[in-house]
């Protein structure tokens, strides 16, 4: 993963205007896992963990301000505006993987996310980007600790280090699952859209003829239904 | 004797309400709990809350209401995008992917997620859910009823009249002609978004001059008797589903505004935009006026409700006040689609033959905050904790000194606005506070007010006009002549007043406490949430809230939280 | 409801029925009131929709997933 991530780096930042829209990404990706951790600080059992969640969640909560601003003085370098608000939808993963899977899931995430972020700060510091190189830094940090905090707590639930490792295994087969099912979707939807064009492109015009002549869609028609009804 | 849960969703802001042996027992828009801001999913989270604050188990249900029927939806969806061929090629795969991959299957969905029968779902018309919402829950027994939103099915406007138990139709308008789209279509144009940005063209609107009316007149026009219909081909609603706009309007109005670029009013093309907004709601006022009179006119009634998206302009709602021959409004809080599902309840309740459900006297319909777990996960945080019998006398004083307060206690609130359940307070009389707040924790548009509350028998004084059936809900706006209340007070010198009663205590017994030390029972009122977030639902978000944003102090029912000691 | 109680052969079997039902009423909803005309095509789009019913239920912002590309 690491050496796809080196080997892509340098090519994808330099795409003009991607990398403004790359940070806008992942300060949603932020956002997306700050809701994720609200749920769980809401939803455990444990007081402990709840505080360490919301430590968690407020640490994504910055990153996600961080990422958003440089993004934005990016766009607004290049003479454009930014994205607005870093705004995220959620799947429901404490709900639905409970807290152990939920841990497993987080901390690989937070391992990739370090792990990224290294190549990246390296990225921008040989190209003499000081700016984003410290963004990326100062966020690595925090990705660590999240990353100790969620393995300790997996060792802690699961009882020991070798079922915390089975949980790793099955979170990364689940994700490996749910990445497929994202793929999925994504072509799926293709399908749906290319299908959809044909039906519409056969079906329409004579139903859109059809419709025209048969419904009361005349000013006459459309006024006489607010007068009375 | 029946208990009816109510659902709105799968297009923005999804709801549940239950209604039990006639009572508003609960009703929970799905964001509050999801965190995902006007998050659309059917709302299975704040169905079981309002089913667990009820202590009832999903199978005692005797009916789901659904607030939309799902297939008049696809038939006018697949209508309106066919009749516009080859135009709406793109927008089609699209549509047909949200209507089959979602819609259709709602009320299977709902029976099969909570648990219910299925042949107990049912659903009601989009419109009817609405004005529902609305009558059912006034002060009056006989009304007319406006819905006006951007579309049900396919109705956009319905006049009614409501009379006891009954709700019958009189008049509507029906999609594509709608003021929710002419709304929404410009206020993409001037660069917000749909559904969410209709709120800042309403504060824009106080700065400019409606300078625009020939060009807006080509939009829309408008009979006396209040039907209108717009010049679709300025619209890209049909063709192009998220701009709402076509070319045709740029080449009238100019250059679209791009969207979240920095507001500066002092420059002459910001200014235009601002003119623009000003001539939009203008011509919103002036067509709901116009529909309102008509609606009184067939009712005969002295008393008007509104319901549906549009209804949640204030200032429009405020004219209508005064100048629709009514002598009284009612707007409830959850104006727009969320209200639906309050709507659909009370019709399935009606229908099973429960009672109407009393004046709606408080918004305060969502989940209660907890103390005890407040102090014991802030004591974990490492903040401060202090529990006093006298922590509105504190909050006042806090406030008074410049501090920013947030309050968080009872059940959470029923609609858009924090109506002291989950608010932020400070000090309206100081400019400061509001700088403060607007910096360090909103984030708004510099043209955004911030709304006052007042204890309503004090409310005349400073609000002439307050209180009416409407400034409980904070659903309309009043004239706000001393300038000494700069923080609250919008450029156009009105302000979004709330009046508050002993229905609200906290924020009752915090102006009584006001009032006591400053002389002046009004405090700025602003809801309990970051930028571009929902507002806070239980103590754990509260919490969550502290550790990220530079408040002074988090007040838990009777419990203080601060970061520092002191 | 846990997963397991989601997936059991019978709970299967009557969401099946739910759905059938759901396309019954709505052919019905189109083989009236002057609607016939739309009725070859909802056929073919109920078709289509297996697609999507089978892939839905993603966010579309991952959480703890930054995108290399």
């Amino acid at each position: 993963m690491t050496t796809l991530v080196r080997l892509v780096t340098p090519l994808v930042w330099r795409v003009p205007g991607h990398g403004a829209r790359k940070l806008f990404g992942f300060a949603r990706a932020e956002q997306g896992s700050r809701i994720d951790l609200l749920q769980a600080a809401r939803l455990t059992t444990s007081l402990g963990r709840r505080a360490q969640y919301l430590r968690h969640a407020a640490d994504e909560t910055r990153h996600a301000a961080l990422f958003a601003r440089r993004s934005t003085e990016l766009r607004t370098d290049a003479g454009k505006a930014g994205y607005g608000p870093p705004i995220a939808d959620t799947e429901d993963l404490f709900e639905r993987l409970g807290e152990v899977r939920f841990l497993a899931f987080v901390h690989r995430g937070e391992a990739r996310g370090r792990r990224q972020f290294e190549v990246y700060a390296q990225h921008f510091a040989s190209r003499g980007d000081v700016r984003t190189e410290q963004l990326f830094r100062g966020i690595l940090a925090d990705e660590a600790r999240h990353e100790d905090y969620t393995r300790t707590l997996l060792v802690e639930l699961t009882g020991s280090e070798e079922a915390a490792r089975t949980e790793l295994r099955r979170a990364a087969l689940w994700e490996a699952w749910r990445t497929w099912r994202r793929a999925g979707r994504a072509i799926a939807g293709l399908v749906f859209a290319l299908a959809m064009s044909v039906v519409y492109l056969v079906a329409a015009p004579p139903t859109a003829l059809v419709s025209r002549l048969g419904r009361g869609r005349t000013r006459r028609q459309r006024r006489q239904r607010y007068l009375s009804l | 004797m029946s208990a009816v849960l109510g659902i709105s969703g799968t297009y923005h802001d999804a709801a549940a309400a239950l209604v039990v042996d006639g009572h508003v027992v609960a009703a929970i828009q799905e964001e509050r709990l999801s965190r995902h801001k006007n998050d659309p999913r059917l709302p299975f989270h704040a169905a079981e809350a309002c089913l667990a604050y009820a202590g009832l188990a999903a199978a005692a249900l005797d009916r789901v209401v659904f607030y939309e029927q799902p297939f008049d939806k696809l038939e006018r969806v697949l209508v309106s995008t066919l009749e516009v061929f080859p135009r709406s090629l793109r927008q089609f795969p699209r549509a047909m992917a949200s209507q089959l991959g979602d819609k259709l299957w709602v009320m299977d969905q709902l029976a099969e997620r909570l648990g219910v029968d299925r042949a107990k779902v049912t659903a009601v018309e989009h419109h009817r859910a609405h004005a529902a919402s609305a009558l059912f829950v006034s002060p009056y027994e006989r009304a007319a009823v406006l819905t006006v939103d951007g579309v049900g099915e396919s109705v956009s406007t319905g006049l009614w009249r409501g009379d006891g138990r009954e709700l019958t139709p009189l008049g509507r308008i029906e999609y594509p002609h709608s003021l929710g789209l002419l709304y929404a279509g410009l206020t993409a144009y001037l660069g917000f978004e749909v559904n969410e940005g209709e709120y800042k063209v309403m504060g824009l609107a106080a700065y400019g001059e409606p300078r625009f009316r020939d060009e807006l007149a080509k939009l829309i026009r408008v009979e006396p008797d209040g039907w209108f219909e717009l010049d679709l081909s300025y619209f890209g609603k049909l063709a192009n589903a998220d701009l709402g706009f076509g070319p045709k309007l740029e080449g009238l109005l100019g250059p679209r505004r791009p969207p979240y670029a920095p507001w500066d009013l002092s420059t002459e093309r910001d200014q235009r935009y601002a003119d623009i907004a000003a001539t939009l709601q203008l011509v919103t006022e002036e067509t709901l006026l116009a529909l309102a009179r008509e609606a009184q006119r067939r009712t005969g009634f002295d008393a008007l409700c509104l319901a549906g998206g549009v209804a949640l302009n204030a200032v429009a709602n405020a004219r209508l006040a005064k100048e629709a021959g009514f002598r009284r409004v009612f707007v409830q809080p959850a104006a727009g689609d969320a209200g639906g599902a309050l709507g659909a309840a009370i019709l399935g309740a009606l229908e099973l033959g429960d009672p109407r459900p009393g004046p709606l006297t408080t918004a305060a319909l969502g989940l209660p905050a907890d103390a005890a777990a407040a102090m014991a996960l802030a004591g974990e945080l490492g903040f401060s904790v202090k529990r006093s019998d006298d922590i509105h006398t504190v909050i006042a004083e806090r406030i008074t000194r410049g501090e920013i307060i947030a309050l968080c206690t009872g059940r959470f609130e029923w609609g858009p606005r924090a109506l002291g359940q989950r608010s932020i307070l400070a000090d309206p009389r100081d400019p400061d506070s509001r700088e403060r707040l607007n910096r360090a924790i909103k984030r708004r548009e510099p043209f955004r007010p911030f709304a006052p509350a007042v204890l309503a028998d004090a409310a005349a004084r400073y609000f002439p006009g307050a209180p009416d059936d409407m400034t409980p809900f904070m659903t309309t706006v009043c004239p706000c002549p001393d300038q000494a209340f700069a923080a609250v007070r919008h450029v156009d010198g009105t302000a979004r007043v709330q009046t508050v009663t002993t229905a609200t205590p906290a924020l009752y017994a915090i102006l009584e406490a006001m009032r006591a030390q400053s002389g002046h029972p009004v405090v700025l009122n602003t809801s309990f949430n970051g930028a571009g977030e929902p507002i806070i639902a239980s103590e754990v978000d509260a919490l969550a809230f502290l550790l990220s944003h530079p408040i002074d102090g988090l007040v838990v029912d009777d419990v203080l939280i601060t970061k520092r000691p002191g | 409801m846990s997963a397991a109680a989601r997936t059991r052969p019978s709970a299967i079997r009557s969401r099946l029925g739910n759905r059938l039902r759901t396309i019954g009423r709505l052919l019905a909803h189109f083989a009236t009131r002057q609607k016939w005309f739309l009725l070859p095509l909802v056929l073919v789009l109920l078709v289509s929709a297996v697609l999507l019913v089978a892939t839905s239920g993603l966010s579309y912002v991952a959480p703890f997933v930054y995108s290399i590309f």
